[in-house]
């Protein structure tokens, strides 16, 4: 066992004595256009990025902008699969450029940038059928009610924040599985699961027991955007550019309302000066 | 009252299907490997040679002491940094899984080699075999039949450990499961289905397994 | 025996054990072997017999003295049997027998079939052929080791205490085959505790006690001393 530890001592310093991949190789933007190929992550999370069980195809706004934006430079996009909790790990080892859309908090921001928000998701509540006593944040803010997120997903740090005197049972969503913790409300172990809207939403559609609850007005709203390599100005540019051409053209617009999706956005007007 | 609702493991069943079939590929393909790769390791932690000894049993300890999860993530994310090698993920995911399997492997063999009385090493020595043929005609066959049982041990593990690559996206079955699970938001029919499906593959491992304990693979002619 | 050729010539071995204890295995044994001679070695437990033959096979290195053989090489014509038979159990009894000549190149496989099932059939074990050894009795066992041996063709023959670990009624078919080997002018050293079976083959006896070679001498001219 002394020698195993020995030679990790020695790999790890071998690991950290050399240059990570960045600075001895051409930034990303410089690699997409001389190789006309830009890898994303895709971690699924539908309506933004949905994989077919069946052909493998992708499809989902953030999908098809990438698409859109790729398209412009005269590449063509490669999409990876990874999860929410190793996109960072794919990203920073070069896997790939960049990734669909992410819930942006602070711990992942230290890891990865990210672009300007894409969209705003709200977190909304799913109960048993027929459970009528959450009508406010207060309602569910009490003892004895048993709260159940994802591990560190924008539902868990609202729960830790505003449900202070509720049980919050949090379970681990890292294999993308994003249904085992509204399972707890439909086997009974939770009353309430609160997570993004969305997700839960198609969840409730297929599970009948279930319900939603705070779907008009969430319960917060939490900005999602595109992941990027850290220090990769000239490609963060670029994708917010992009970005911010589909979202002032109404092409993103048309991208959401082609997939169904009901995300919030900055009210902004537009006029002539 | 949950509702179960089967239908959609019919409604899938290709899906599991083609990860099943990853699943035997890589599982199989990692046995060749990290079989090969065990036994001349566990050749090599014989050697009169202090140096070659000693950095078999670095290697055997290490990889056996890293859990996998570890080593494939480490594999796939932190060897391109630090090395120009990029692996696809199912390459990524046979090495990380061979590399566990031949220290286990390494280490069967070596135990399996000692077992087998020096006389037979010596028996076939004075009728004029070199040495080398003497491990792979005399002990090395009759040492694999006694490691077999602990061979398909570890076979059965590695079989179970090829879920772990659905981390790195590997498209077998657990991963493909993953993505039905996404597609159709029924986990409970979906880990029922995978439970069952693995039963079915780890099966004929055990059946093969208590065959060659009671020996029915033994050629017995008339006596 | 008149111009027979030496073959073996043992100069002042010693083997000394170097374990918790320093033991001399065998001290200072001198002794030559002609083409179709057959020598017993007779002596108590522990009196150096097995630890001579290992060393004339090549098994354990000497610390003094030399062996020489003459129009000889080592692993290619000395062929040495001992008493714990260790015939391969993973292969038939004449798998056993073909496996060497084959993997040496020292013949075909259908040459090696032909002389195995030869040897066989000269003593009585034909029907034994594709028995793996666990289904054979300790008799059997024995004598296949030294057919095993024998087709190879070897120019002398080391046994050690072949019959030792057999049961009375199974020493009389495996004394028979060492007998027939012998008339046939077969060079052998042979490690035994029998002398009347000693006196029956031997050219010479040499009595070993303690590692040292106590007397020598022809087996006709000792046998009358006992």
């Amino acid at each position: 066992m002394v020698l195993a530890a020995l030679a990790l001592v020695v790999i790890s310093a071998g690991f950290f004595g050399r240059k990570t991949g960045g600075s001895e190789t051409q930034d990303a933007l410089t690699k997409i256009l001389n190789t006309k190929r830009m890898d994303v992550c895709v971690a699924e999370w539908p309506p933004a990025s949905i994989k077919d069980a069946r052909t493998g195809e992708y499809s989902g706004h953030d999908i098809d902008a990438y698409k859109m934006i790729a398209k412009e430079i005269g590449a063509s996009v490669v999409f990876h699969d990874t999860t929410f909790g190793n996109m960072p790990a794919a990203i920073q080892s070069g896997v790939c450029d960049s990734g669909t859309s992410l819930y942006v908090k602070p711990s992942r921001a230290a890891a990865v940038d990210f672009t300007r928000p894409v969209l705003f998701g709200g977190d909304s509540g799913l109960v048993r059928k027929g459970d009528k006593r959450f009508k406010t944040v207060e309602d569910i803010n009490q003892a004895g009610v048993k709260v159940a997120v994802a591990t560190g997903e924008s539902g868990h740090i609202f729960a830790k924040t505003y449900l202070t005197k509720a049980k919050i049972i949090s379970i681990d969503v890292e294999a993308s599985d994003l249904t085992r913790f509204a399972l707890e409300v439909s086997s009974g172990r939770a009353d309430i699961a609160v997570a993004d809207g969305s997700t839960l939403t198609r969840f409730a559609a297929a599970h009948p027991e279930t319900e939603m609850v705070f779907v008009s007005e969430p319960l917060d709203l939490n900005p999602d955007a595109f992941p990027v390599r850290m220090g990769e100005t000239k490609f963060l540019n670029f994708l917010n550019n992009s970005i911010f051409s589909l979202q002032v053209s109404g092409e993103w617009k048309n991208l959401e309302k082609k997939y169904d999706a009901h995300w919030f956005h900055e009210d902004v007007t537009y006029r002539v000066e | 009252m949950y509702e179960w609702q089967w239908s959609v493991i019919l409604q899938y069943r290709d899906v599991f299907m083609q990860g099943a079939l990853v699943t035997i590929g890589l599982t199989l393909l990692v046995i060749l490997v990290g079989t090969g790769l065990g036994t001349i390791l566990g050749l090599l932690r014989r050697s009169q040679l202090r140096v070659v000894s000693t950095v078999v049993r670095v290697y055997v300890e290490l990889f056996r002491a890293v859990p996998i999860l570890v080593l494939l993530i480490w594999i796939f994310y932190v060897l391109p940094l630090i090395t120009n090698i990029r692996l696809s993920p199912f390459s990524a995911a046979l090495v990380a899984l061979s590399l566990n399997l031949s220290a286990y492997v390494a280490e069967t063999m070596r135990a399996g080699i000692n077992a087998i009385p020096k006389i037979q090493y010596e028996s076939g020595i004075v009728l004029g075999l070199s040495p080398l043929q003497v491990m792979f005609q005399i002990i090395l066959p009759q040492a694999f039949r006694s490691m077999l049982p602990n061979l398909l041990g570890h076979y059965i593990t590695q079989l179970k450990n090829t879920s772990l690559a659905s981390v790195i996206a590997v498209d077998e079955l657990l991963h493909r499961s993953n993505i039905v699970i996404s597609n159709s938001y029924r986990p409970l029919e979906v880990y029922t289905a995978v439970a069952v499906i693995y039963l079915a593959l780890i099966l004929p491992f055990t059946i093969c397994a208590s065959w060659m304990e009671t020996g029915l693979a033994r050629k017995v002619k008339q006596i | 025996m008149e111009n027979t050729k030496q073959i073996l010539e043992a100069k002042n071995i010693t083997k000394i054990f170097s374990g918790t204890e320093r033991s001399v295995g065998i001290s200072d044994i001198s002794f030559s072997l002609k083409e179709g001679e057959v020598y017993c070695l007779i002596g108590p437990s522990g009196a150096g017999k097995s630890t001579l033959l290992r060393c004339l096979a090549g098994l354990e290195p000497i610390d003094s003295g030399e062996i020489l053989l003459h129009g000889c090489i080592l692993r290619d014509h000395v062929a040495f049997v001992s008493q714990e038979q260790n015939l391969w159990p993973h292969k038939t009894v004449i798998e056993n027998l073909i496996l060497v000549p084959l993997l040496l190149g020292r013949m075909g496989r259908e040459q090696a079939k032909r002389e195995a099932l030869a040897l066989l059939v000269r003593f009585g074990l034909l029907d034994k052929r594709d028995a793996y050894p666990e289904f054979l009795s300790g008799g059997q066992k024995q004598r296949v080791a030294i057919l095993r041996a024998l087709i190879m063709k070897p120019k002398l023959l080391l046994l050690d205490e072949i019959t030792s670990s057999l049961d009375h009624e199974l020493v009389g078919n495996v004394r028979e085959l060492i007998k027939t080997l012998a008339l046939e002018g077969q060079a052998m050293v042979i490690a035994t505790h029998q002398l009347d079976f000693a006196s029956e083959v031997a050219d010479k006896i040499l009595f070993l006690d303690k590692g040292l070679l106590i007397k020598e001498g022809l087996a006709s001219d000792l046998a009358k001393s006992f």
